[in-house]
């Protein structure tokens, strides 16, 4: 038998407290989501704002917890995607459990496309209309979300479509270009690295490497379609171009330990 | 097969060589469009304003949603072709 080392206990019960708050946290906002739904009186963008404002301070408040507790480290540089104007489509590599959280507690005001049966679930309905936020209905969502960034927002997209090992060669679905596209977008690439790699796809929840993981997340300067594809060809072509011209964009980029972007290939 | 089958079988493997860098030997009435040709939903939707221009047929887009292989689509336009004389 293996002799039980107390920090592990320890980081164990840490991981528990801060899934725990999590889990607390999100029933919270759901109920908060809504009561605020039926306030009358109130517009719907500015409920939208409220809710936005809260998911971010909680999801930063979470990865505060977590990097007090020892479970992570991160660093952000993200200045691109901060400074830039809204109206953008914003993808990410997507190596483990937390992305989209960090991706949250870095932006204030962040829009994604979520599981549609988040819209049926009697916890986070409320949540995810109020905060705008776009189902993953096979043939509704690129129109939608299309739609939210011509209307000035930031959407989110993993174009890896589910978490997956970084080491695997990079593999994108096309939902991403085909968003872009339709909405004539420029992208922001996110890259995420996190080392030693954990809470990545099949990875238990409390096996969290001594120290912690520590994450650095880079954003690249807005690429603009018509330096990424041919914007004459037909669309079902250039969906497939531009995925193709992304994933060696991220392969270039995570093979550089620099973290430097990549510009043109 | 009727000709005028063949015929929209062709148009069709125009169409999609050009849309879906696909080869025209792939292009069979058997074929699948999303597992063989790797055409999804969001794929169909340019596909089916193309082959509206093409064919001439005003086929609703619930209907093309139904499609799943080559020879569905192929049907599909024969029946309102056949309809629309």
């Amino acid at each position: 038998m293996t002799r039980i080392q107390p920090a592990k206990v320890a980081q164990v019960v840490a991981a528990a407290i801060s899934y725990s708050l999590f889990g607390l946290g999100a029933i919270f906002l759901g109920l908060f989501a809504r009561v605020i739904s039926v306030i009358p009186g109130v517009r719907a963008t500015t409920k939208q704002a409220w809710i936005r404002w809260h998911i971010h301070k909680g999801c930063l408040a979470f990865i505060n917890v977590m990097r007090g507790f020892g479970l992570i480290r991160y660093t952000f540089k993200l200045d691109s995607l901060l400074k830039a104007n809204p109206g953008h489509l914003i993808i990410a590599n997507h190596p483990s459990l937390i992305d989209v959280v960090l991706l949250f507690a870095a932006n204030k005001n962040l829009n994604c496309i979520v599981k549609a049966g988040m819209f049926s679930n009697v916890f986070t309905r409320a949540l995810v209309r109020l905060a705008g936020f776009i189902p993953n209905n096979a043939l509704d969502a690129v129109p939608l979300a299309a739609a939210k960034v011509n209307a000035g927002e930031n959407v989110l997209i993993f174009p890896e479509g589910t978490r997956v090992d970084n080491d695997e060669k990079i593999r994108f679905k096309r939902g991403a270009s085909n968003v872009a596209i339709a909405a004539e977008a420029p992208i922001i690439p996110v890259l995420i690295k996190c080392q030693p790699s954990a809470l990545k796809k099949g990875d238990k929840w409390y096996n969290i490497p001594d120290g912690g993981p520590e994450f650095l997340l880079v954003s690249a300067p807005p690429l603009v379609l018509e330096e990424c594809v041919d914007i004459t060809k037909p669309r079902t072509l250039q969906y497939r171009e531009l995925t193709r011209y992304l994933e060696h964009y991220y392969e270039n980029w995570m093979a550089n330990n620099t973290h430097t972007p990549p510009y043109k290939h | 097969m009727t000709e005028q089958e063949e015929k929209i079988l062709s148009q069709i493997r125009e169409i999609l060589v050009e849309l879906f860098e696909l080869d025209e030997e792939a292009i069979v009435p058997e074929a699948k469009l999303y597992e063989d040709l790797d055409i999804d939903s969001i794929d169909a939707v340019d596909l089916l304003i193309d082959l509206k221009k093409t064919i001439d047929v005003d086929i609703s887009s619930e209907k093309f949603n139904e499609v799943r292989t080559v020879q569905d689509v192929i049907t599909a336009f024969a029946e309102l072709s056949a309809e629309a004389k």
